[in-house]
């Protein structure tokens, strides 16, 4: 042994752990196994060291075991493969109508294995070919032999369409999906009376979402939640966010917070239990729940105090002025005071300003504080939230469009401001100018506007949800949150408390194992990272650079795939063509090889294209070469799904574990 | 033809009137039909200058004299590049009931400012007997009393002083000033809970 050892040291040898699936199963078993463990020291304190320093070991298994099949373009049902339940055990799809999620369960990678074997024997090959009959049969199985259907539910009325880039688990068996269709402008009250504060942003189109909390297991609809005439953005989970059970919702056009706690209450028959959406803080006009009561009640008092005399309630100049001061604060859109969360965010400015000696340069910046406007958000836990601001003018394009019909009135109405007022005092003595009058439209449009974050100024605001105040603001350009970012990636991804916990339910491997490796926790990544920054600072400034880093910012919830085939101290790929960031890539045709990070050897490659041999291609595939693709990776197994979308094509490849290994 | 005549007349007559509501509108501005539209802008961009020129250099001069000297526990300045609208802080006064507050007002001055009172509102909720819920300030100086002598910084000092003596004889909601009057300690609690959640 010993001489073995010093052999070692002299060849300057590193040993290493055999990787062979035997031993890492015993190691698995036994907790033995060597595994260096590849974290920098900024690793965030929250997350548990020892719970992941036991789950690298067991992760090891993986380096035996991985996704080395794929069954080209499976033969799918007629739905959209959203993504698997944190346990791995159901898979979610929304249906082809958009109005219903199907549930499937799933087999088990291994449930595939015999046929595979049989189809390998005579040819060994690491994916399906069409030549070959056998082969191609089996894709046509693929779906069934992997997934059985459990349910069929219906989820929305009144022609709402799911929205197919938002979908959030919480717990095991729930999931919080999301519903919109735009309203008819029509049938909707004045806009003073759907903003609900003084920020509102007036966009043109307008849509009514439903936000549905689904019991997957029992496959009912546990709750849901109505936002009627507002602007909430879902595409992959934007405007919601979701740390345990406390569950975020920012709505853009109302410019408001919505923090809702899933609780289970007890059903109506009351022997059920089932979890709902509970209100607890709407975060905008007002900071605090009981807010709206405090407002009101000077006002309240007054009608009660009229009853007793006054010494100058009988005087007509206080009768006029208790008019005045009893218009009610229900409606907040017309209201002048600023919306409490923008009190505080002068107030930290202004502070700041007096503690610099910069308060010139405050006023004369005012005006761009009071255009700042909520734009994203997430919940860093259950107290702090981290909002991004940025400033209304980038946020809508404001387009106003008159529509004039009627040539006498060109003049008159483009050299008045106002042409409802100016127009409607004449239009008794002058029947054709009422005519006119009526073909004449202003309207201002806004639209959203699809922003660069890259270029624009952004604002990030930390806010305590409990206290109500603004623990800091920083620049999107700020040096400070750049570091804050780099080091504490994981923190923000939450990368080992996803939104579910293993509490109660039987996990194999607890909560730690919904582990992404990121540039915080992990060396290689890290490097990766540092490698990217300088990538962008040979063409680009340092400013440049961070606001392009921190445009990622805020994460959002659950947009970080779980599987051990992205752990980068396992294996090694291209981040160009697969991230753990949940994203579509732009990949084509290009084949992903996966590499084992100890030895750097070739493990196992994903086909994730079409893959179309050449007498099949047609002429205009190269205008269609970088079609996107989703990943849809089981958080356990090796089983992945690829999904692209070409034109009217939904292709679907199944990458599996196979026995045979050819590399 | 007589009708579209009618109307030019018309439209000029609203445009004359509407400039009138800009100070010292000089009457060189004739009820011409021939007056197009870029000319009639000019026309309207002169006056401005004109007008700037008086009540501009007196706040230019104010403006210099509450930056160099502020007024205890205020602040105030120009938003962004327009002389005329100004934004000011006042800290809570110590030992009033809106201590550790921040509170901002919106001040707006008129082309004939010295010899017409700044519009002062509240931007930040108070629970005041002279400011009601839209901000607006019940404050003589601010209307009857004004005078072309009273500069921007006492106007804001007045404001501080009325913040810890609330003046309850001429009140703007008139259920704080019952309370004030009867029930001083609850008055005093609401407004330290008001200031703790609005003016933060």
């Amino acid at each position: 042994m010993n001489y073995e050892h010093d052999l070692f040291i002299e060849l300057n040898l590193k040993k290493r752990t055999p990787i062979n699936l035997i031993n890492n199963l015993f190691g698995r078993e036994l907790g033995t196994n060597s595994c260096t463990l590849y974290m920098t020291d900024t690793f965030s304190d929250y997350s548990n060291r020892n719970e992941q320093i036991k789950f690298n070991l067991m992760k090891r298994v993986y380096l035996s075991v991985y996704p080395s099949y794929s069954v080209l373009n499976v033969k799918m049902p007629n739905c959209f493969i959203r993504r698997f339940s944190p346990d791995g055990r159901y898979i979610i799809a929304f249906n082809q109508h958009l109005n219903g999620i199907q549930i499937f369960l799933f087999k088990g990678s291994s449930a595939g294995l015999e046929d595979l074997h049989n189809i390998n024997s005579r040819i060994p090959q690491d994916k399906t070919d069409s030549d070959d009959v056998e082969s191609d049969q089996f894709r046509y199985k693929a779906f069934d032999t992997y997934f059985k259907e459990t349910a069929n539910l219906r989820l929305t009325e009144n022609n709402e369409l799911i929205h197919r880039e938002c979908a959030l688990f919480y717990k095991n068996s729930y999931l919080i999906v999301a519903s919109s269709v735009i309203v008819n402008e029509e049938n909707l009250p004045s806009y003073e009376q759907i903003a609900s504060n003084n920020e509102a942003i007036h966009y043109n189109i307008m849509e009514n979402y439903t936000i549905y909390l689904v019991d997957i297991k029992k496959a009912i609809i546990c709750d849901k939640i109505k936002f009627t005439a507002d602007k909430i953005n879902l595409t992959h989970n934007q405007s919601l966010s979701l740390f345990k059970n406390v569950f975020a919702v920012l709505s853009q056009q109302n410019q408001t917070i919505h923090i809702y706690y899933i609780m289970p209450t007890l059903n109506q028959d009351s022997s059920t239990i089932s979890f709902k959406f509970v209100l607890a803080k709407q975060i905008g006009r007002f900071c605090f729940s009981d807010d709206l009561d405090y407002i009101q009640r000077p006002i309240l008092n007054q009608f009660n105090s009229k009853v007793k005399s006054t010494p100058y309630s009988e005087s007509p100049r206080f009768n006029r002025r208790q008019k005045f001061a009893s218009i009610p604060s229900t409606k907040g859109y017309c209201e002048n005071c600023f919306t409490g969360i923008k009190q505080r965010i002068i107030s930290f400015f202004y502070k700041e300003a007096l503690e610099n000696n910069t308060l010139s340069q405050f006023y004369l910046n005012f005006n761009d504080i009071l255009k700042l406007r909520m734009y994203k958000m997430q919940l860093l836990d259950d107290r702090y939230v981290l909002i991004k601001y940025g400033n209304l003018d980038h946020m809508v394009t404001q387009k106003s469009s008159i529509i004039i019909t009627n040539r006498v009135t060109n003049s008159q109405i483009s050299s008045q401001n106002n042409p409802s007022i100016s127009v409607n005092p004449s239009s008794s003595q002058n029947p054709t100018i009422n005519l006119s009058s009526e073909t004449t439209q202003t309207s201002v449009t806004n639209i959203p506007v699809v922003l660069n974050e890259n270029t624009v100024p952004f604002f990030f605001v930390l806010y305590d949800t409990k206290t109500a105040t603004v623990m800091s603001v920083l620049k999107n350009t700020s040096a400070d949150m750049l570091k804050i970012y780099e080091n504490l990636q994981d923190y923000f991804s939450l990368a080992t408390l996803d939104g579910f916990s293993a509490e109660n339910e039987q996990e194999p491997y607890g909560s730690s194992f919904n582990f992404h490796t990121l540039a915080s926790n992990n060396l290689y990544a890290n490097e990766l990272l540092a490698r990217h920054i300088k990538m962008i600072l040979k063409t680009n400034t340092t400013n440049e650079m961070t606001k392009c880093l921190l445009s990622q910012l805020p994460i959002s919830s659950q947009s970080y795939t779980t599987t051990p085939y992205l752990d980068h101290s396992l294996y090694s790929y291209d981040e160009k063509l697969i991230s753990n960031l949940e994203r579509p890539k732009p990949i084509g045709d290009q084949i992903i090889k996966f590499n084992m990070r100890e030895t750097g050897r070739l493990c196992f490659r994903l086909y994730p294209g079409l893959q179309m041999t050449n007498n099949q291609q047609n002429p205009q595939s190269h205008l269609t070469f970088k079609r996107l693709v989703a990943f849809i990776w089981h958080p356990r197994e090796p089983f992945c799904i690829s999904v692209q979308r070409a034109s009217n094509e939904y292709n679907v490849n199944f990458h599996v574990y196979c026995k045979n290994n050819l590399i | 033809m007589s009708t579209s005549n009618d109307q030019l007349q018309q439209s000029t007559t609203t445009t004359s009137s509407s400039s009138q509501d800009s100070p010292s509108s000089p009457p060189q501005q004739t009820t011409t039909t021939e007056i197009s539209k870029p000319i009639r802008q000019n026309i309207a961009k002169k006056q401005t200058n004109t007008t700037l020129s008086t009540s501009g250099k007196r706040i230019q001069k104010e403006l210099a004299e509450i930056t160099l000297d502020p007024p205890p526990n205020c602040s105030a300045g120009p938003k962004g590049d327009n002389l005329y609208e100004w934004f000011s802080t006042i800290f809570g006064p110590a030992g009033s009931v809106y201590e550790s507050g921040i509170f901002y007002l919106d001040i707006h001055f008129s082309h004939d400012y010295p010899f017409k009172p700044p519009k002062v509102t509240f931007k930040t909720r108070i629970y005041h007997c002279n400011v009601n819920s839209q901000g607006a300030i019940c404050l003589d100086i601010l209307k009857d009393n004004w005078s072309p002598a009273l500069t921007i910084s006492k106007v804001l000092l007045s404001i501080c002083s009325l913040m810890t003596d609330p003046n309850p004889n001429d009140p703007l909601v008139g259920s704080i000033a019952t309370q004030y009057l009867t029930n001083r300690e609850e008055h005093d609690r609401i407004a330290k809970e008001w200031t703790k959640r609005f003016a933060q």
